[in-house]
Formats: C-alpha cells, sequence, structure tokens
C-alpha cells in the first residue's frame, strides 16, 4: 500500500528539499506524493525491518508502533516503580516547603 | 579515541524525514518538557511539538512523533495500582470513543492543511495562541496568590462550580446514564462532545487533551477531582494508542525520536514527580510563565526562519527552569540525609 505525503511544508518549491530523500512524485503542489524510505544505507536490523514495513505495509508499521509503545511504555513504568519506591524514603523525610 | 574525536557518534538518522538529528537535542526536550511538565501538573505533551518542531520536525511528523510518549507515559502511570482505583469504566469508555473520534478529526485537518502547506504555519499559530493563554493563567494565579486579590474570585468561581452540574444535568437527551463511580446522572451525549472537541485540540496539535477534559468533568459535569483524573487517565491512553496508529498510518511517526523522546520524558515526568514532593510551585511560576514565553518566542523565531535561534532559546528558558526546580530538589534531598545521618550519630 503506497504511502502519500505532501510536500515538506515549507520547501516544496525549493531545490534543495531533495536531501529529504523523499520520492517526490507530482506536478504541482496540491498533488499527493508517493514517500518511500531509503532502507539501503541502514545496518541496524529492527530500524530496517521497520523502515521495510514502512514502504511495503504502513498497517503493519502502525501496529507495530503502537506494540513498541506499549512496551517501552510497561518497561518504562515498571523501572521508574522500582526507583520511586527506593526515593520514597527520603521524599518522607521533608515536608512540602514553599520555593 | 577516534570514536570520541569523530562527532558522528551524536546523530541519530531519522528514515523517514531522511535526516540527522542530535539524539543529546532530544534526550534534553524530553527530560526538560518531563520535569517542567510533571512539576506544574500540565503534562508534556504541550512542550514536546513545538520542541520537535523548532529542532527542524514538520508539524504533523512532531503531533505523529508525540503522541508516543502520552501513549507509553499513560501506561507506565498504571503501574502504581492505587491508579485502577477510583477509574469510571463507563464515563472512561465514552470518552475514549469520543477522543477517538475527535483524534481523527484533527489527524485529517492536519492532513488537509499539509496539502495545502499550510500545517507549519497555521499549527504554530495555534500554539502561540495556546501558549499565550498559559502565561496569561499563570500571571492571574500568581497575581491571586501573592496579592491575595483572588479571594473574591474563589467565592464566586466555587459558586459557579455548583451551579453548571446542575443546570446541564438537566439536558436530557438520550440515552441518559448514571455513573456509579463518578455519582452523577447525565445524557452520554455530554462527556461525549466534550470528548470530541478536546480530541480534535489533541489531533490538531499533539497535546494531551486533559487541559480540557478535566476542568470539565469537575466543574461541568460534577466528577471529584480523584475520579475525573483517574478517569482521564485511560482516556489518554486511549487516545495515545490511536493518535500512534493514525499517524503511523499516514506515514508522519519517526520511531527512533518517539522512543527516545518518549523514554526521556518518562525519565523527566518522574523526577518532576519527586521534586513537586518536595516543593510546591508558587514563587517559580513567574519564571515558568516567562520560559513559557520564550517558548512562544521559539516558535515565532521558527516562522521566520531562525531555527536555530529559536531551538537555542528554547532549551535555555526551559533548561534553566529544570536547573532552578532541580537545585532547590537537590537541596532538599542532601538536607534530609543530612538530618538523617546526624539523627543516627
Amino acid at each position: 500500500m503506497p504511502k502519500k505525503y505532501t510536500s515538506d511544508n515549507s520547501d516544496s518549491h525549493n531545490p534543495s528539499c531533495q536531501r529529504t530523500g523523499f520520492a517526490f512524485a507530482g506536478s504541482f503542489v496540491a498533488d499527493e506524493l508517493v514517500v518511500v524510505v531509503d532502507t539501503r544505507t541502514m545496518t541496524f536490523d529492527m530500524m530496517k525491518y521497520l523502515a521495510d514495513l514502512y514502504n511495503s505495509n504502513i498497517v503493519l508499521f502502525s501496529v507495530w508502533a503502537m506494540v513498541l509503545t506499549i512496551i517501552v511504555g510497561c518497561a518504562l513504568g515498571f523501572l521508574m516503580h522500582v526507583v520511586i519506591a527506593r526515593t520514597k524514603e527520603a521524599s518522607d523525610i521533608r515536608e512540602v516547603i514553599e520555593l | 579515541m577516534e570514536f570520541l574525536c569523530n562527532f558522528n557518534w551524536i546523530y541519530v538518522h531519522l528514515p523517514i524525514m531522511d535526516t540527522v538529528v542530535a539524539w543529546p537535542c532530544l534526550v534534553l526536550l524530553g527530560i526538560f518538557a518531563g520535569i517542567i511538565g510533571s512539576f506544574f501538573g500540565m503534562g508534556a505533551g504541550w512542550l514536546i511539538v513545538p520542541g520537535l518542531n523548532v529542532l527542524g520536525f514538520p508539524m504533523p511528523i512532531a503531533i505523529g512523533t508525540g503522541f508516543a510518549h502520552m501513549a507509553g507515559n499513560s501506561i507506565s502511570s498504571f503501574f502504581q495500582p492505587s491508579r485502577f482505583c477510583d477509574v469510571d469504566y463507563k464515563l472512561g469508555f465514552i470518552m475514549s470513543v469520543g477522543s477517538v473520534i475527535g483524534i481523527e478529526i484533527g489527524a485529517q485537518v492536519v492532513m488537509r492543511l499539509e496539502l495545502f502547506e499550510l500545517a507549519d504555519v497555521s499549527i504554530r499559530c495555534m500554539y502561540l495562541i495556546f501558549l499565550i493563554t498559559i502565561v496569561w493563567m499563570i500571571y492571574r494565579d500568581y497575581r491571586e496568590i501573592v496579592c491575595g486579590e483572588g479571594r473574591e474570585l474563589h467565592g464566586s468561581r466555587n459558586s459557579r462550580t455548583a451551579y453548571w452540574p446542575k443546570v446541564l444535568h438537566k439536558f436530557s437527551l438520550a440515552p441518559v446514564i448514571h455513573f456509579r463511580t463518578s455519582g452523577i446522572t447525565c445524557s452520554v451525549w455530554l462527556p461525549f462532545i466534550v470528548s470530541v472537541i478536546a480530541g480534535i485540540l489533541t489531533g490538531l496539535m499533539g497535546i494531551g487533551g486533559s487541559i480540557l477534559r478535566i476542568p470539565v468533568l469537575v466543574y461541568i459535569l460534577g466528577c471529584t477531582t480523584l475520579v475525573a483524573v483517574r478517569t482521564n487517565l485511560i482516556t489518554v491512553l486511549i487516545a495515545g494508542l490511536y493518535g500512534v496508529f493514525t499517524y503511523g498510518i499516514k506515514g508522519r511517526f519517526e520511531v527512533e525520536a518517539a522512543f527516545i523522546v518518549l523514554v526521556c520524558v518518562g525519565v523527566g515526568l518522574k523526577i518532576g514527580n519527586v521534586a513537586s514532593k518536595y516543593s510546591t510551585g508558587c514563587r517559580i511560576r513567574p519564571f515558568f510563565g516567562v520560559s513559557v514565553l520564550c517558548c512562544a518566542l521559539a516558535l515565532v523565531f521558527k516562522q521566520f526562519g531562525y531555527g536555530m535561534l529559536g531551538y537555542i532559546l528554547f532549551m535555555v528558558a526551559l533548561g534553566l527552569l529544570c536547573c532552578f526546580i532541580m537545585k532547590n530538589m537537590g537541596a532538599m534531598i542532601m538536607g534530609a540525609y543530612r538530618d538523617k545521618y546526624k539523627h543516627v550519630e
């Protein structure tokens, strides 16, 4: 499923927009443009997999984005819960003060 | 040694924009936004999106990327079991549905704006209005606290708080539901419409929408503050995940940047949370107001092509505020430990 991307807002008429690497395909500004991510230089497997998904199956890419967000959120929550539990002792010592 | 001399390691490649960004910039932005958002109880989304934008992200990608921290940090909040108490799941479900619809409307508007090359300028203008409103509210609150001018105002506010729920609960367009945990009976359409409006704001600007939902739940629907905050957390979680999905499907989600920001905002939120236990922020509010004003100025600089200057102003303003908060927290922790060891001796 091809993704659609409009031109990068301020640079659409500017030749320097080529540096963004988007595969522009449109005759004028209001056309919707197809975007692909250049995966040729990617070395990290996970990112290459996600970039390939972005190019080939955007729905699955979005689902992965959601799943990874949940996993990172859970890991972060667990770690912070442990850290905060350790600092609780210190926070109980002092009363709230006015800055 | 060559690794240290060659500064390429500080850059992270963002494949969708096909550009490189120095990851310490993302780390600092996340931590600063997290500390300030948590310390002042306003969340971090309203600082992350403008911050990413002045860093060089187009607004739609900044909004899409910002949704990850919104969802991720809502999930991490639920690791405290007490957060599950006082959640009105029925109300949460209705508000989540409304928020999802609102986010989709907002995201579609962003896509249309982008089509006409108006996304960046229009969303920056919205943020400018939003940030200046926050500055005005900070100034008003500060005057109330310091000058004691707010006594009469508080009185009238309390009477309004009691008045609006009574009036709006008479709005009985079917179906009318009793929300047991909240202890209110009202038309389903009332929280639903509020959530759609908050969702549109979320989809358009990438802010959590709590700034609208919580006051409405408390002052207009008549929920207790605890129920409102915890029910809103469920709504933010579902809205955030849907935001990640819908902006992902539109191709406006930078995975690496999203997770760097998510982790750093999470750390910052916890630091801010601890800092707020040691001190309250009444006297620090003027500095907060100036920092928010600097953020608004940074967006203006970005709009007129001075992105780097805008970014420096943005980070210096947030950084100084964070240093002030951390300095006070550090002093309190050191003092607490000194007292403890003196007591042991």
